[in-house]
């Protein structure tokens, strides 16, 4: 796996079509942690890599997937501090011409942007890499000037799970981390014009085209590949059934509602979860988080969304014991690929982690009267006609099927909801064709009609319909339980939850980033102080008199402890002495 | 290659496939047996989800079904249009992409006609659907 190692000699800045706020001339993108993020490309579009194929991903600064887990740590305790991250590697310059700031990234720091190429194509690359001293804008003191680097990035990823040969597997449970926006574009969709989850036809056509061997790309064509749906509590989510809702309790929660004229005298209002992804909706207390978006712009100057970078989605892959330990093999050699829209710009950068396999499953009878059905992803069916069936009791003739009992169960109860699937197929630029589909999260409550149990086993995990080697007809089955209330709570996906290998440079690498985010932190509190005792110092008191020691030491010890007194006295008298913004 | 019962479909017409990586609209004759573009045979490597072969009147097709391994064939007819209720029948006129037209026969509208049933619980359901130009 190889990268681009950019070090910045002098300050470089660049005009970047992604604006991180108003008011600047040229801005330095940055994640929501506030690490930059390079569209490398974009800002080398005046010189281009001359070779085909070629697909660079964005640049982070170096050690990024160490970094981020120090980061997301520090941001528990120090929310919205994403700007003493951002100030470590960017700087800020007035124009007092134009009136506007630049923001340009500070000389003598090292990125990484990760690039997919060919192996013959990697001399060519790094003698054309050497070519290149300056990036983006040379004025106002901006040099522009950068050291480029082609470097091999092995040892960067997680640790894999390890597969023990006297297993015979039957699948393989992987992670997707996303470190660049993905957007798997879905122009049709509610709300989103991205899926929620990554496609299982998606993640296996981004998986072939890592390999130039054709034998292997045949072996994932007969793998079934399921939807990788957000990460979460270290498992794969699964949507809610779309029975349940949401009951708000609280007045505050109808700000929102009582500003269009609802009746404010009622509080107890039902809002049905869509898009939520939980782990076990069976439970008293439920937790569930819906994916996070972002607004990307294209190069093609479109606008869409796209999934936050930092969230992680599990998937399963089907197939026998020989084809899951080729694929293993395979994901350890290739940890990272990118997926998605606009995968050339750099977007939909993701490293791939194995999380588990699983053999065949012991069978075990589970005997059930009433019980529920769930459609974990989008489910279609077709009927003797060749028609698409998307009523409820289509799926229940699917049930029945399964089961081999005809006509032996009956509905009580159902929730379904139908999604029109334009048939999404990576790499055909046409449509194809529209089938009406249960929607994920569909539910029915069945019985059987003789009033004796039947065995759950057969669909307590399955596919059912077609294109489920796609990942569509993803069912669950699970006795049927009565619970009218019960609590939830919507948490926040959780970010950069990847295992990284730990080494003494990573170990050293965070220490040095939280040190330098605690001595800014301290930095800003301490002149944030010098400034209520400026007026006192420009009055003549003089500065040993002001100096509040004993505080600035108690402040020492908190945030950066055994820091010299003397660099803390010296932020003080900074702060007296100049117009600081804190 | 796929199969076909060329005795069911209209001896010249248009062909709609759905491949999982591709599809197929291109105007087709069958001679002999053979189901021909542009004079020669040509089918892709892998089996469609489904084909549409259809003219002015008729339309036969195929689905391949995964979930029962089978395959579903249908022929529908304008004949059979005509004696069934007008309330439940329902055409639309569609514009064909721009870029089809190209290849010279291709019409430039098709016309989708749905046909409708009432269900057990006393809805109106699609029943089928018949591709003409």
């Amino acid at each position: 796996m190889y990268g681009i190692r950019i070090r910045t000699i002098g300050e470089v800045a660049f005009q970047s079509r992604m604006k991180m706020s108003s008011g600047y001339h040229c801005d330095v993108p940055v994640d929501h942690l506030g690490f930059p993020c390079l569209p490398l490309t974009e800002m080398m579009k005046d010189t281009p890599i001359p070779v085909p194929g070629v697909q660079v991903g964005f640049a982070h600064p170096e050690g990024y997937m160490g970094l981020v887990r120090e980061a997301s740590d520090l941001e528990e305790r120090f929310p919205n501090d994403r700007e003493l991250i951002r100030v470590l590697f960017v700087s800020e310059h007035f124009i007092a011409e134009r009136g506007t700031y630049i923001r340009a990234l500070k000389s003598d720091r090292s990125f990484v942007a990760p690039i997919r190429c060919r192996k013959e194509d990697t001399e060519a690359i790094s003698s054309f890499l050497r070519t290149v001293k300056r990036i983006g804008m040379t004025e106002e003191g901006i040099t522009g000037e950068v050291e480029l680097k082609l470097c091999e990035l092995d040892g960067e990823t997680g640790a894999a799970f390890p597969l023990n040969r006297l297993c015979c597997y039957t699948s393989l449970e992987y992670a997707v981390h996303l470190i660049t926006p993905a957007c798997l574009y879905a122009p049709y969709e509610d709300g989103t014009s991205t899926y929620l989850y990554l496609p299982g036809a998606e993640v296996r056509k981004e998986l072939k085209s890592l390999s130039e061997n054709e034998a292997f790309s045949a072996m994932l064509e007969e793998m079934a590949f399921s939807h990788a749906t957000i990460s979460g509590e270290g498992k794969r989510l699964i949507p809610v059934p779309l029975c349940m809702s949401v009951v708000k309790l609280d007045p505050e929660q109808l700000h929102c509602r009582l500003s269009t004229g609802k009746d404010p005298s009622r509080i107890e209002q039902e809002v049905t979860l869509t898009n939520a992804y939980t782990a076990d909706f069976r439970k008293h207390f439920m937790r569930y988080t819906k994916p996070v978006t972002e607004r990307i712009s294209t190069r093609d100057g479109s606008l869409c969304d796209a999934l936050q970078a930092g969230q992680a989605f599990r998937g399963i892959v089907y197939g026998t014991d020989e084809q899951i330990r080729a694929l293993a093999g395979f994901i350890r050699e290739h940890p990272y690929f990118s997926i998605g829209k606009a995968t050339d710009e750099g977007y939909g950068g993701a490293y791939l982690e194995i999380c588990g396999a699983e053999e065949e499953a012991i069978r075990t009878e589970e005997p059930a009267v009433c019980f529920d059905v769930v459609c974990v992803s989008d489910t279609l069916l077709l009927n003797d006609e060749g028609m698409p069936a998307c009523r409820a009791e289509d799926l229940l003739r699917e049930v029945e099927e399964h089961l081999g009992i005809p006509g032996g169960l009956e509905i009580i109860g159902k929730y379904t909801d139908v999604y029109k699937d334009f048939h999404y197929c990576p790499g055909r630029e046409q449509d194809g064709p529209v089938i009406r589909c249960l929607k994920a999260g569909s539910v029915i409550r069945v019985r059987t009609r003789n009033g004796k149990p039947v065995d759950l086993f057969p669909i307590r995990h399955c596919f059912v319909g077609e294109n489920t080697k796609n990942g569509y007809g993803e069912i669950s089955a699970c006795s049927a339980g009565n619970l009218y209330y019960r609590v939830a709570e919507q948490v926040a996906p959780p970010q950069y939850t990847m295992e990284m290998p730990m080494s003494y440079v990573k170990a050293q690498q965070g220490a040095s980033l939280v040190l330098s985010v605690l001595k800014e932190k301290l930095k800003s509190v301490v002149q944030a102080l010098a400034i209520l005792d400026r007026t006192e110092y420009q009055k003549g008191v003089p500065l040993r008199e002001l100096i509040p020691t004993d505080l600035l030491q108690m402040m020492t010890e908190t945030y950066v402890p055994g820091l010299d007194p003397e660099i803390v006295a010296q932020w003080y008298r900074e702060g007296l002495e100049v117009e600081q913004d804190v | 290659m796929f199969e076909i019962s060329p005795e069911k479909a209209p001896a010249r017409g248009i062909l709609l496939a759905y491949f999982s990586d591709a599809l197929v609209f291109e105007p087709y004759e069958i001679r002999d047996g053979r189901l021909l573009f542009d004079g020669c045979e040509a089918y892709p490597d892998q089996l469609p989800w489904e084909i549409h072969l259809f003219d002015r009147d008729t339309e036969y097709r195929i689905v391949w079904r995964e979930a029962r391994k089978d395959r579903i064939e249908r022929v529908m007819t304008k004949q059979e249009e005509e004696s069934m209720d007008p309330d439940l029948l329902y055409t639309e006129i569609m514009p064909v992409k721009e870029e089809y037209l190209k290849k010279g026969t291709i019409p430039e509208q098709l016309s989708v006609t749905t046909r409708y049933r009432w269900s057990e619980q006393d809805t109106l359901v699609m029943q089928n659907y018949r591709i003409s130009f």
